[in-house]
């Protein structure tokens, strides 16, 4: 404000110094007012650091409060949001878009007020000068606030446009990069860069856009800005020959009106990063806005001593209002391992994601240890339950990290024993620095039977009362899938167990053996009671046995042949 | 969003949480000083279209002449009309002034456009140069990198150095223009008052050229520990199942904080930099200013010839002018600084020697009946660790060879040399006599079919996907692979058949059925020679059956590779060939090995105590 009040002494000092020190000859006047002047634009500087510096010190703090909010709510949502969105998507929102809101709220917020502060200062200072000049300006102003009122309007559309081609653009990079090997396999290079080629002209265009429309309006701007001062200069220049007007008057005046091009500029500027901003400001309130769904009932307090009984009862499962998997029951004792089997896609790892919560149930209720899941305190709950995803996540991070995820306060010690437990202790020992690796750093990979390993390793450390393995050794070959079979069952003391797996020798030894079928229990029982009936689990028996059997004939053929 | 991101992708956005922990303060290096060649080299790209440039540096001159016109022409107005009580002169000069601004308008108008559109072009030309670079770089090259890495610098590295080169390369022309421009009309009308005007300048270059440094310096550690921030940022989204699952919330939002609050404090320390740069050359202004009235005054009371009313008004406004500009250099200068170091990252990729290139007399692959023939060959990755030792294979047309043997025996290594995905240390590789390093990629590859063990399907319908090798491909035939591989019934019993668009990787289909796509599509292609990498991970017993069928189907009169898990696969081949660290170490017919009771014999027997249908189960190590 200090800043926009010099605005409008400067060029009155500068009137008088003319006036009364050119004109009138008056050399120590003269003298005066330009130190005056000087001293005066020196103030106008120091003010706007000033202005400057609170904006950006403003705006430090707010985009990180916005961005601790989007990082918090995205902690929060869903498996069922995450199911949903594209990950590319979230990124680019929790990236960019939070940046062109937080940019906007700094240095838009702040620059606005300042370029309303100066038009004010600015026509206040116009009256004083000449009331009928500024009548003439005014039509001129306004003028300028409609172009740039229809250009904030017409640009939004064009920079939402943009945003969504630059998503597109990005998925179609992943893909292609993620199928590296089908492409280069198929030799279909050419193709791929054609294809990649269409979207990136495509997004020059809708980059092109906004910047024609600006085109436009810009030198509108600009255009009045100078029709303005040609009116200040000839109509006021008229005036000063008819002596209504001293010239000092007229140059104050003509001062004044430079001053306005700058803010007018930026009103163009401004406008467009309004628009800009509105864009993204709706996606990031979108998300801050996303319902969670699944929290912590109010009042739930936290629990230690979770045993891990686990009890299904009449549970239905819905995904976009269609039923997954309905009127399952069934009951897990503390310590007790169920297996569970079916064909892919019947439902099995939908029904174990409702213990941790990761979903909620659309029928019907889970309970742990009696209790429904939904009257946990969340933290509490997931505590007490590790899982071990079909998908083996890691971050790029050290190994020894990796696997202290879930349990941060573990020693070197306890994570060496669930390495070796989950049979990835020697390959831990062969990579270049053990378990301070650093995952994902150049030449560094791992295998997928090494991922899984790892974490199987993660949930063991977390000793939690109910451990989950969705398919978790499916790329572990069996050998090693009994050595990590027996930790488990050594390092067990009543942990419950749930084992999904294609595998008749994961399940076998379990307790009790789910069969899933098409979102229901289609049977349940012992190995032994299950291959005694026909049905989907002695047919996978068949099927793998038979493997066995036919591999003796071989054998038995080949000794013979050999002796 | 699925999960399977992460194998691929997730494990390396960025800097993990724990790396963040203490190290991301040390990753502020990468670049050293300024790279004069870098910026050349960027400067080179705008070259490119030499029209659009000269096209933008002529507007640019433009409206830098219409900048300089206007004070002159008030000038005018005040001391032969206003002055001299002309009020046609007045008149003369106003009319001309009308003209000046029309002409900056319409020169802003066009260097507008003009620019964005050199600089999207050359964005554009930019992300093409990386995209063919992405496609034409060995699969060596994406064994050892992150697809997340590799997608940010396409998506915000080359964005940044687009923008900053536009906006800043050209801006600095237009801003070099106007300052030349101004210190001439100035000149013209008086040089004692230039003199005066421009006596702070070697002042004001000297704090430009300290502003500058502690800019740059400062701009660095922003962009880094903006895009520190950024990666934990992406790989937070990437990982959320898992943190959520580990309740690892309370931990992450604090580390989180750390990085957020450090990347908060680097970027006030940089705006403040920037900042402090208005209001000094306002001060700069000021003095000249003042000193431009004072003496300027003092020489129109003493009555001089050149130094009028009018003169000492151009100069107060062309002094206003040319401050402006000289406070916009150190802004882009700071600018272009943060994009060197995007730019070096674009670079870095653009420069990555294609180690797999055609021969320049490469030939194309003749069709080829389908015997391959590996003579001694040799490969290491790393000089010194060989994974294959001197392998002999021979596989006439129509031969099936099954590969058996632990995880890092070199089975992969065989079917990568095959397809010249690597190129063989020593010896070589021969499809009907050809060695495979003399024909074009692109003919080598169309005569092989590639049946990975995890199918990757694009997005797009099913009939696409099957067509992927072959787009021309009419539905007719499309149907017929998809019929011979037994997938056609399923497609037929979705709502759009073989339209039905297929999810993000592959979602919305089972295993198997992404399994028979996979087989459909490179049957399509009819290959003589065809790789199989077979799935380990089992299906359901009724899909099991079906994919034997269509494997069965496929192997039917070509010469096949197959890295084998099933028994089936090892009891049909013409040859099994078991190998154990980079060697192959037996050779024979299903039969014949197990007689010999050697490690083929072990690795099978190991394999039923453990009751599993897995060959491989039993390997001998864990070492995967």
């Amino acid at each position: 404000m200090v800043s926009a009040a010099m605005d409008l002494v400067v060029p009155q000092v500068l009137a008088r110094v003319i006036d009364e020190g050119i004109v009138a000859g008056d050399r120590s006047r003269l003298v005066g007012l330009s130190l005056l002047a000087a001293a005066l634009i020196v103030l106008r500087g120091a003010a706007l650091f000033g202005a400057r510096f609170c904006q950006r010190w403003y705006q430090a703090g707010i985009s990180r409060q916005l961005r601790n909010e989007v990082y918090d709510k995205l902690q929060r949502l869903p498996y069922a949001y995450y199911d949903r969105v594209d990950s590319g998507d979230v990124i680019t929102l929790a990236i960019s878009d939070t940046r062109t809101v937080q940019g906007f709220t700094g240095y838009g917020v702040m620059e606005a007020v300042r370029t309303v502060g100066i038009y004010v200062v600015i026509v206040t200072g116009m009256v004083i000068a000449s009331a009928q000049l500024t009548l003439m300006a005014l039509v001129v102003l306004a003028l300028m606030v409609a172009v740039a009122v229809v250009y904030g309007r017409v640009v939004r559309p064009m920079w939402r446009a943009y945003r969504s081609q630059q998503a597109q653009l990005t998925r179609v990079l992943t893909e292609n990069l993620n199928g590296i090997r089908v492409v280069k396999a198929f030799a279909t290079e050419e193709s791929e860069i054609e294809a990649f080629g269409a979207e990136s002209e495509l997004m020059r265009g809708r980059a092109l856009a906004p910047i024609r429309l600006r085109a436009k309006a810009m030198p509108l701007l600009l255009l009045l800005t100078g029709i303005g001062s040609l009116v200040v200069i000839w109509a006021g220049g008229l005036l000063a020959i008819e002596g209504s007007i001293s010239i000092g008057v007229l140059l104050a005046f003509y001062y004044y009106f430079t001053r306005l091009i700058q803010p007018s500029r930026r009103l163009g500027f401004i406008v467009q990063q309004v628009a800009r901003t509105a864009v993204s400001a709706d996606r990031v309130f979108g998300l801050l806005d996303e319902p969670v769904g699944i929290e912590s009932p109010p009042g739930a307090a936290r629990q230690t001593n979770i045993r891990g009984r686990v009890d299904y009862d009449g549970v239905d499962i819905a995904f976009n209002r269609r039923a997954v998997v309905s009127g399952v029951n069934a009951a897990a004792g503390a310590g007790a391992v169920v297996g569970v089997v079916g064909p892919t896609g019947s439902g099995k790892s939908s029904l174990l994601n409702l213990i941790p919560r990761y979903y909620d149930a659309a029928g019907g209720s889970v309970r742990v240890d009696g209790q429904d899941v939904r009257s946990f305190d969340l933290q509490s709950l997931r505590s007490a339950v590790s899982i071990v995803p079909q998908d083996p996540f890691l971050f790029s991070d050290t190994v020894r990290n990796n696997i202290a995820y879930g349990s941060p306060d573990a020693d070197l010690e306890q994570v060496i024993a669930a390495a070796k437990d989950s049979q990835a202790y020697d390959f831990i020992l062969e990579m270049p620095e053990g378990f301070e690796t650093v995952i994902g750093e150049r030449g560094v990979g791992l295998s997928g039977g090494q991922r899984q390993r790892l974490t199987i390793a993660r949930a063991l450390l977390r000793e939690s009362a109910v451990l989950i393995l969705d398919d978790a050794t499916s790329s572990v070959d069996t050998e090693t899938e009994r050595r990590i079979q027996e930790a488990l069952r050594r390092r067990a003391g009543g942990r419950t167990t749930f084992i999904v797996s294609q595998r008749i020798s994961s399940v076998e030894h379990a307790d009790e053996i789910l069969v899933v079928d098409d979102g229901r229990i289609a049977d349940r029982g012992t190995h032994a009671e299950l291959i005694s009936r026909p049905g989907f689990y002695c047919d996978l028996y068949d099927l793998q046995v038979r493997h066995a059997e036919e591999a003796r004939a071989d054998l038995a053929a080949a000794e013979a042949a050999g002796a | 969003m699925r999960m399977g991101m992460g194998s691929g992708m997730g494990s390396g956005m960025g800097m993990g949480t724990s790396q963040a922990r203490g190290t991301y303060v040390q990753e502020e290096s990468g670049f050293e000083g300024f790279d004069r060649r870098v910026l050349l080299r960027l400067l080179g790209y705008l070259a490119r279209d030499r029209r659009r440039l000269l096209i933008a540096i002529v507007t640019v001159l433009v409206v830098a002449g219409t900048t300089m016109a206007q004070p002159a022409l008030i000038g005018l107005a005040i001391d032969d009309g206003i002055r001299a009580g002309d009020a046609g002169v007045l008149t003369v000069a106003a009319l001309l002034f009308l003209g000046v601004t029309l002409g900056q308008a319409g020169g802003t108008a066009v260097q507008l456009v003009v620019n964005a559109d050199l600089g999207q072009r050359m964005l554009q030309a930019m992300r093409m140069e990386m995209f063919r670079k992405y496609q034409s770089l060995p699969l060596g090259f994406y064994d050892r990198q992150i697809t997340g890495r590799l997608i940010g610098r396409m998506a915000s590295d080359v964005e940044q150095v687009g923008e900053a080169v536009t906006e800043g390369a050209i801006g600095l022309v237009a801003d070099m223009a106007i300052l030349i421009g101004i210190l001439v009309a100035m000149a013209l009308l008086s040089w004692e008052l230039t003199l005066i005007a421009v006596a702070v300048t070697p002042f004001m270059l000297l704090s430009g050229i300290v502003f500058a440094r502690v800019a740059q310096a400062a701009y660095r550690v922003m962009r880094t520990r903006t895009s520190t921030l950024n990666g934990v940022l992406a790989e937070s989204i990437l990982g959320m199942r898992v943190i959520q699952a580990f309740t690892r919330e309370k931990v992450n939002a604090r580390r989180f904080d750390e990085v957020n609050h450090a990347q908060a404090q680097s970027q006030m320390r940089a705006m403040t930099v920037t900042s402090s740069a208005e209001p000094a050359v306002e001060v700069f202004t000021a003095i000249s200013t003042g000193l431009v009235l004072w003496l300027g005054g003092s020489f129109v009371l003493d009555g001089s010839d050149t130094v009028t009313l009018g003169v000492v008004t151009a100069f107060v406004l062309y002094i206003e002018r040319f401050f402006g500009p000289v406070q916009e250099l150190a802004t882009r200068w700071g600018a272009i600084q943060a994009a060197m170091t995007s730019a070096e990252r674009v670079f870095e990729i653009l420069d990555t020697e294609e180690t797999m290139h055609d021969e320049p007399d490469a030939r194309e692959l003749p069709p080829v009946r389908g015997e391959v023939r590996f003579e001694r060959v040799s490969f290491a990755y790393e000089a010194g660790r060989p994974v294959l030792h001197e392998a002999e294979v021979v596989a006439r047309p129509g031969d099936r060879i099954a590969l058996v043997g632990a995880t890092g025996a070199g089975k992969t290594t065989i079917i990568n040399l095959l397809l010249r995905f690597y190129d063989a240390s020593s010896g070589s590789v021969r499809i009907d006599g050809h060695d495979v390093r003399r024909v074009s990629q692109a003919s080598l590859r169309r005569q092989i079919g590639l049946v990975l063990q995890e199918p990757f399907l694009f997005s797009g319908s099913i009939h696409d996907n099957i067509a992927y090798g072959r787009a021309e491909a009419t539905r007719e035939e499309v149907i017929e692979v998809a019929k011979a591989v037994r997938l056609h019934e399923f497609v037929e019993s979705l709502p759009f058949g073989y339209d039905t668009p297929i999810e993000e990787r592959g979602g919305g289909l089972s295993t198997g059925q992404r399994q028979l796509v996979s087989f459909a599509r490179a049957l399509l292609t009819d290959p003589r020679v065809l790789v199989l990498d077979e799935a380990t991970s089992s299906v359901d017993t009724q899909t099991e059956g079906i994919i034997q069928d269509a494997m069965e189907t496929m192997m039917r009169g070509r010469t096949s590779f197959v890295i084998a898990h099933r028994l089936s696969t090892v009891r049909n081949a013409t040859e099994v060939l078991v190998m154990d660290q980079g060697r192959i170490v037996e050779r024979g017919t299903h039969a014949q090995l197990l007689a010999k009771a050697g490690l083929y014999y072990n690795l099978y027997t190991l394999g039923l105590s453990t009751g599993g249908e897995d060959i491989d189960a039993a390997a001998l190590r864990t070492g995967d």
